[in-house]
């Protein structure tokens, strides 16, 4: 497994690279906009793609089959990809998190909990995400999967528009305080259990594949 | 796994390093049918059969990539190869393409095959990288087809396999390093415990380094033999047309007719050439005989 990650690392040399770059990118943004909940917000999103490029990389030289043929099993092969999500995105949250603090302080800007809680609560968008996208990409592959990747990141919008506009339009009472910090504390929960879920799916995908 | 086979003055011990049995696969357009064959430990074997004969889908039964409908495969002792790495770890295998990925350099692929193999031996791997002239400057997509070839070989023969399983893996190469590469194969094969399962288009490949040829024709074996037995055995009579009906049936693999006469395919040249003074039986090829059975009337 150690062997598949180190793969996905050289092959991401130059993703990394262009990472970077964007980051700076987004630091200027931020300094712009005296925020630095942005650039938090997109560096821990170019985390997640970098697992969807990893898998693009593997799709393009039809790794897998290869892989197969040597000590690796199937479930190595989605493991190690499980694996990348979580480092990666820890890497990117710690990351983004000591630039942002930084920047807080550059830009005399208050520093509270609100710039770990907005970290973390990104970090649990990102895996929530993931947790949909990895399976599919395991059965169709990125480029079959993408069109799939650009709704699954539309409807949850969608969706909350849509029930906003809708409590409004009903005169619903929004969720209260206490409600929404219920809510806060289940949903890294929730998004565990989507995690062990997806990675079961994903597994059950693989081992059913031919080659 | 062991099977004493009865020769006439002594019995012969012989493992198996690959069977299969009754192997079964069927697709939309094409079926493998009842497969079976046995690769001897200790030797090589020529998997040899047309385009779309079905050696591609053999050697992934064998390696459990596809699912078989039915039968049954054993491979250095074990029917489960992809819950056990240890047996995995003593496989080599090169398919018709290169399956690395293109911005990889032969520093950074053997740096990954150190955590995937326990036995990975990097000096050896660097010795075959210069043997074959590989640049270590270069990442795989500059590399020819030629050479991702040659650094497929070169991973297959750097952690100490036991069995090197081979798809067409000296088709793209120029007859001096296949030479070389068939050499090394010779080699590998000194060892006793070493087996090469090698399915090959160039019959005079197999010709040179084979002990046994295994024949597939649309899905189904049709002979799976000792090489010697098959020279041996296997001649090709010139003879006129009317003189046809005097050779036995049940020995003629093939005939192609001309204006000339016939040329007949037989399964019994030393009896032939014994008993028939009259007839001119010539020595044939793996070609030949593949030519024949699929062409031939």
């Amino acid at each position: 497994m150690i062997g598949l990650l180190i793969k996905d690392l050289f092959n991401l040399k130059k993703y990394m690279k262009q990472f970077g770059f964007s980051c700076f990118i987004f630091i200027l943004l931020a300094v712009y906009l005296k925020s630095p909940n942005y650039f938090m917000g997109m560096g821990i999103l170019l985390a997640a793609m970098m697992v969807i490029n990893a898998m693009a990389y593997d799709e393009n030289a039809h790794w897998d089959k290869y892989a197969l043929t040597m000590p690796i099993l199937r479930k190595d092969l989605v493991f190690s990809k499980y694996a990348l999500l979580v480092l990666s995105g820890v890497a990117s949250s710690l990351v983004t998190l000591g630039a942002s603090l930084v920047l807080s302080i550059f830009l005399k800007l208050p520093l509270t909990l609100e710039l770990p809680l907005v970290n973390g609560t990104l970090f649990v968008v990102m895996i929530f995400f993931s947790s949909i996208i990895l399976p599919l990409i395991f059965k169709l592959g990125t480029e079959k999967a993408r069109l799939i990747i650009a709704a699954v990141s539309a409807i949850p919008s969608v969706l909350f528009l849509t029930i906003y506009k809708f409590t409004e339009m009903n005169n619903i009472p929004l969720p209260t305080e206490n409600q929404l910090k219920m809510a806060a504390f289940a949903a890294p929960v929730l998004v565990l259990i989507l995690f062990f879920i997806s990675y079961n799916i994903s597994l059950s995908i693989v081992s059913k594949k031919e080659y | 796994m062991r099977e004493d086979i009865k020769g006439k003055d002594a019995v012969i011990k012989m493992d198996y390093a690959i069977e299969l049995e009754g192997v079964t696969k069927q697709y939309a357009n094409f079926s493998l049918k009842d497969v079976s064959f046995k690769v001897p430990k200790g030797s090589i074997m020529g998997f040899v059969g047309e385009n779309g004969a079905g050696k591609t889908t053999t050697l992934k039964a064998i390696l459990n990539l596809i699912k078989m409908d039915k039968g049954n495969v054993t491979i250095l002792g074990t029917n489960r190869i992809q819950e056990d790495c240890n047996i995995k770890e003593q496989i080599g295998v090169v398919f018709d393409e290169s399956y690395f990925h293109a911005n990889l350099n032969v520093n950074q692929i053997s740096k990954i095959m150190k955590h995937v193999y326990k036995n990975w031996q990097p000096e050896e791997f660097g010795k075959y990288i210069k043997k074959f002239r590989l640049p270590e400057d270069k990442v795989v997509k500059e590399y020819s087809s030629g050479m991702k070839m040659k650094l497929s070989i070169a991973v297959a023969l750097s952690h100490k396999a036991r069995l090197l399983i081979l798809d067409e893996a000296t088709s793209g190469l120029d007859p001096v390093i296949r030479d070389e590469i068939l050499d090394i194969f010779l080699e590998f094969i000194q060892d006793e415990n070493n087996t090469i399962l090698l399915s090959s288009h160039i019959t005079s490949d197999l010709e040179k380094v084979a002990d046994y040829i295994t024949f597939i024709h649309q899905g189904q074996v049709v002979f799976s033999e000792s090489k010697d037995e098959l020279i041996y055995q296997y001649g090709v009579v010139h003879c006129k047309k009317e003189e046809l009906s005097s050779l036995d049936k049940n020995h003629i693999v093939g005939v192609r007719t001309n204006q000339f006469g016939c040329e007949v395919m037989v399964n019994n040249k030393k009896e032939l050439l014994r008993e028939r003074k009259d007839l001119t039986v010539d020595n044939t090829t793996i070609e030949e005989i593949i030519l024949f059975k699929v062409r031939g009337e």
